[in-house]
C-alpha cells in the first residue's frame, strides 16, 4: 500500500487525514475542473448509519493516519463519552415509552440523573462506570434493549457500555477500537488520499448519508471515477433517524436506485457493500427476517447467506440504467479490521481493473 | 421536554414503581404553551441619532486614549499652577499670598512635613474616607464581581486599616519616632500600602488577563474543555470555523446556531414581538423545513417538533419567547461539536505543526 499524502489544494498543509476540507473551490477541488487522470475519486455513498465513515476510518488507520495517532484519538474522549451518554439517555427514553419499569430504585435515580444533569465531563469520575453499568444491567434496561429496533439507538452501545470502567476514568484515551466503534453523524464532505501505484493516487471522499446531506453528493458526481454504496444488513427492522415512519430498507433500495441508474455513473464502476454483517448474523439469530420481507421463505430466514442473497437480489433488481458488469457485491463488517482492510483491498483492485479495462 | 416527561415519569416510578404512560408530543405541546412567560414589552429597535452620538461620548470617556490624555492634562496643569503660584511666592519674600506654610513642596523649604501640611493632607483624607466607606457600602450590595473589583476592594480596605493603625502606633513608639525614622522613615507604611493597593488593583488585574488569554489559546488548541458554545461566541473563530465548514460542505449547522443566537438577542435588542416571529419564521424556512436551502440534519423527534414551532410562530407569536429554539440549538451544538469542531481542531493543530516546523528547518 502506498503513501498518504496531502491533498495539493490543502494550503495550510494538514497531514490529518481525518477529514479535512476537501477545497477552497465549492465545485469540489482541483478534480472538479481539472480531471487528473493520475487520480481516481472514489465515493463512498449510502443511506445514514450505513457504515461510510467507520469504513473511511478503518482506511484511515490501514495508512497510518488521523485516529492511529494518540493526539487524534484524546480529541474524541468527548465524543465518546457523548455516545455513552445519548445511548443511556436512548435507552431510558425507551423504557419510558415501552412502557418498561426499570427495576431498581438506585438505577432509577441513576436514569434522572442522565435525563437531567449528567454531562461528558462527569463521566471523568470512576463513580459513574459502576452507576451507569449498574443501569445498563437492569433488567428494565436489558428488555428495552430487546426491543431497540422500536426506538433509535447505536449499533455501539453494548461495546460501549461493556468497557465503561476505561471510558469513565480521568485518565481515559480512546483506543482505535473505541474510535471505530463510535458513532459519529457525519455532516457535509471529507476526503482522504493515498498511493495506490503506477504513480495513482485514490481519493477517498466520505458522505453525510441522512437526506438533507445527500443533496451535497452532487458536487462529486461529475468528478467520481468508482462509487463505493453501503448499505446496512442489520437495519432491515429499522426505521431512518430523520423519519421514525420510514422503514430503513425501503429508503436504502430508493437511494439505490437514483444512484447507480444516475446517467453520470453510467461508465463508473459500482461496487455495493452489504456492511453489518456481523450485527446481521447476531440479529436473525432472535429476529425474524421473513416478517419484513413477504417474498422470502421462512424456512431460510436463520440461514445468513440465503438472506444476504435476497438482499442482494433485491438491490440488483433496481439496476434498471447500469451495465451490470460494472457491479461488484461484497458483504462487509466495517468494525472488523482485518475484515475491512481485505474488503477495501478487494473493492480497490475491482476499481483499478475497471480503470485499466476503460 | 422529554427530560421533563422522563423526570416525571421516574418521579412517579420512584414513588409507586409504576410507569406513567405518558405522550411525549403532548407534553411538547404543553411546554410551548407554558414556555410564553416572557413577552417583551420595551422597544428599541433602532438608535436615534442623538443616542448614537450619546453612546459614541460615553465610549470616548471609557477609552484609553481619553484617559491618557485626561491625566497628562491634569498633571500638567497642576504642575503649572504649582510653578506660577510658587514663583510669585518666591518672588516676594516674606509674603505667602499663595502657598500655605505647610513646608510640603515648599518651593523654599523642598518637602518637609508641617502643620499646615497635615491639616491639608488630614483634609483630603476625611473627604476621601468618607467617599470610599460610601462606595465601600455599595460594594456589598452588588450582586456580581465578575472583575473581581469587589474582592480587590475589601483586600485593600483590609490593608489600609492595618496600615493605618500600625503607622498610628508607630508615630507613638519613642524609639521609631526618634531612632528608626531616621533610618526607615515609618510614613512608609502607608506608601507601601499604596503600592499594595496599585500591585492589587492595576498590576494583578494584568495577569489575571495574561493568563485567561493563554488559557484561551490553551483550551483552543487542547479542545479539552470542549466548550464549543463559548468558541463560537467569539466572532473571530466563529469566522475561522465558519470558512472551515463551508469548504467540507456543512456550515449550516453554524449558520442556524448564530441566526438562533441573534433571534434570542432580538428579545433584548428591540423587544418587537414581530420582528423576533419573523426572524423565527426565517430559521423555520432556512434550516428546519424539509428541502429548506440549509436544512440542518435533524432527528426523527425534532423534526416533529419543527411544525408546532411553526404554527406558534404564525399563529400565536405573542406567546413565543427566546426559549423557542433550544432543543434545535443544542442539536446544532452537538453536531458541531462532533463533528466539524474535532476536524477544525486537529487541523489547526497540524496546520500549527507544521508551520513550527517548516520555520525550524528555515532556522
Amino acid at each position: 500500500m502506498g503513501n498518504i499524502v496531502v491533498s495539493p489544494h490543502d494550503k495550510e498543509g494538514q497531514h490529518h487525514m481525518m477529514a479535512t476540507p476537501t477545497s477552497n473551490n465549492p465545485n469540489g477541488g482541483s478534480a472538479a475542473t481539472a480531471k487528473n487522470k493520475s487520480e481516481i475519486t472514489v465515493l463512498l455513498l449510502g443511506a445514514g448509519e450505513s457504515g461510510k465513515s467507520t469504513l473511511f476510518k478503518q482506511v484511515q488507520f490501514f495508512h497510518g493516519v488521523g485516529i492511529t495517532h494518540d493526539q487524534e484519538r484524546i480529541e474524541l474522549i468527548e465524543i465518546v463519552r457523548l455516545n455513552v451518554l445519548e445511548n443511556a439517555k436512548n435507552l431510558v427514553a425507551a423504557t419510558q415509552h415501552l412502557n418498561i419499569p426499570i427495576e431498581q430504585p438506585e438505577n432509577r435515580e441513576t436514569a434522572k440523573l442522565i435525563i437531567n444533569s449528567l454531562n461528558t465531563n462527569d463521566l471523568e469520575d470512576p463513580s459513574w462506570s459502576k452507576r451507569l453499568y449498574s443501569l445498563w444491567k437492569d433488567a428494565g434496561i436489558q428488555k428495552a434493549y430487546e426491543n431497540r429496533e422500536k426506538f433509535q439507538l447505536y449499533d455501539s452501545t453494548e461495546y460501549l457500555f461493556e468497557n465503561l470502567d476505561r471510558i469513565c476514568s480521568d485518565k481515559y484515551v480512546p483506543t482505535v477500537v473505541d474510535v471505530i466503534r463510535t458513532r459519529t453523524k457525519t455532516i457535509g464532505i471529507t476526503d482522504m488520499k493515498f498511493d495506490v501505484g503506477d504513480g495513482k493516487q485514490l481519493r477517498l471522499v466520505d458522505v453525510g448519508g441522512q437526506r438533507n446531506e445527500r443533496r451535497k453528493w452532487i458536487h462529486f458526481f461529475n468528478t467520481v471515477d468508482a462509487v463505493v454504496f453501503l448499505t446496512s444488513l442489520s437495519e432491515f427492522d429499522l426505521n431512518l433517524y430523520e423519519d421514525n415512519g420510514y422503514w430503513r430498507v425501503k429508503e436504502s433500495l430508493r437511494v439505490f436506485n437514483e444512484v447507480v441508474n444516475n446517467a453520470l455513473f453510467y461508465k463508473v464502476p459500482f461496487v455495493l457493500l452489504f456492511n453489518k454483517r456481523d450485527l446481521f448474523e447476531k440479529k436473525i439469530a432472535t429476529k425474524s427476517f421473513s416478517k419484513y420481507f413477504s417474498g422470502f421463505n421462512e424456512a431460510e430466514e436463520k440461514n445468513p447467506v440465503a438472506c444476504i442473497e435476497y438482499m442482494t437480489k433485491l438491490f440488483l433488481n433496481e439496476i434498471t440504467e447500469h451495465p451490470l458488469d460494472t457491479v461488484s457485491v461484497k458483504t462487509l463488517s466495517a468494525i472488523d479490521h482485518d475484515n475491512s482492510k481485505q474488503v477495501f483491498e478487494e473493492v480497490k483492485q475491482f476499481i483499478m481493473t475497471q480503470q485499466h479495462r476503460e | 421536554m422529554i427530560s421533563n416527561t422522563l423526570n416525571e415519569s421516574l418521579d412517579h416510578q420512584l414513588n409507586n414503581n409504576q410507569l406513567t404512560n405518558s405522550i411525549t408530543r403532548q407534553h411538547t405541546t404543553d411546554q410551548i404553551a407554558i414556555e410564553k412567560a416572557s413577552i417583551p414589552t420595551e422597544s428599541t429597535k433602532q438608535l436615534s441619532p442623538k443616542q448614537k452620538r450619546f453612546i459614541s461620548l460615553l465610549r470616548f470617556t471609557t477609552s484609553n486614549s481619553f484617559s491618557t490624555v485626561f491625566y497628562i492634562i491634569i498633571i500638567l496643569f497642576h504642575l503649572v499652577l504649582w510653578l506660577i503660584c510658587g514663583g510669585i511666592d518666591l518672588a516676594t519674600p516674606g509674603r505667602k499670598l499663595f502657598l500655605a506654610d505647610g513646608k510640603l513642596l515648599d518651593p523654599q523649604f523642598g518637602c518637609i512635613l508641617g502643620l499646615g501640611s497635615i491639616v491639608v493632607v488630614a483634609g483630603q483624607c476625611v473627604v476621601y474616607l468618607v467617599i470610599e466607606l460610601i462606595v465601600l457600602g455599595l460594594c456589598f450590595y452588588s450582586d456580581r464581581d465578575t472583575w473581581k473589583i469587589k474582592k480587590e476592594t475589601i483586600i485593600c480596605a483590609i490593608f489600609q486599616l492595618i496600615s493605618c493603625v500600625l503607622f498610628a502606633v508607630l508615630g507613638n513608639i519613642d524609639i521609631v519616632k526618634y531612632l528608626v525614622d531616621n533610618l526607615v522613615p515609618y510614613g512608609n507604611v502607608l506608601v507601601a500600602y499604596s503600592l499594595f493597593a496599585i500591585f492589587v488593583s492595576v498590576v494583578l488585574p494584568i495577569f489575571y488577563s495574561i493568563r485567561e488569554d493563554r488559557k484561551k489559546i490553551l483550551d483552543l488548541e487542547s479542545n479539552v474543555a470542549g466548550d464549543v458554545e463559548q468558541f463560537l461566541k467569539n466572532k473571530e473563530n466563529y469566522e475561522k470555523i465558519l470558512d472551515f465548514a463551508r469548504r467540507s460542505y456543512c456550515p449550516e449547522n453554524l449558520l442556524c446556531w448564530r441566526d438562533i443566537q441573534r433571534f434570542k438577542n432580538s428579545f433584548h435588542m428591540n423587544g418587537k414581538v414581530e420582528e423576533s416571529a419573523r426572524m423565527g419564521i426565517n430559521i423555520v424556512e432556512s434550516y428546519l423545513k424539509s428541502c429548506s436551502l440549509a436544512q440542518i440534519n435533524l432527528p426523527s423527534d425534532l423534526a416533529l417538533k419543527v411544525g408546532e414551532i411553526e404554527t406558534l410562530l404564525s399563529n400565536s407569536p405573542n406567546l413565543i419567547n427566546q426559549n423557542l429554539f433550544d432543543s434545535i440549538q443544542s442539536h446544532c451544538l452537538v453536531d458541531i461539536q462532533c463533528d466539524v469542531y474535532i476536524r477544525f481542531t486537529v487541523q489547526s493543530k497540524g496546520t500549527k505543526k507544521n508551520q513550527k516546523e517548516e520555520t525550524s528547518t528555515q532556522i
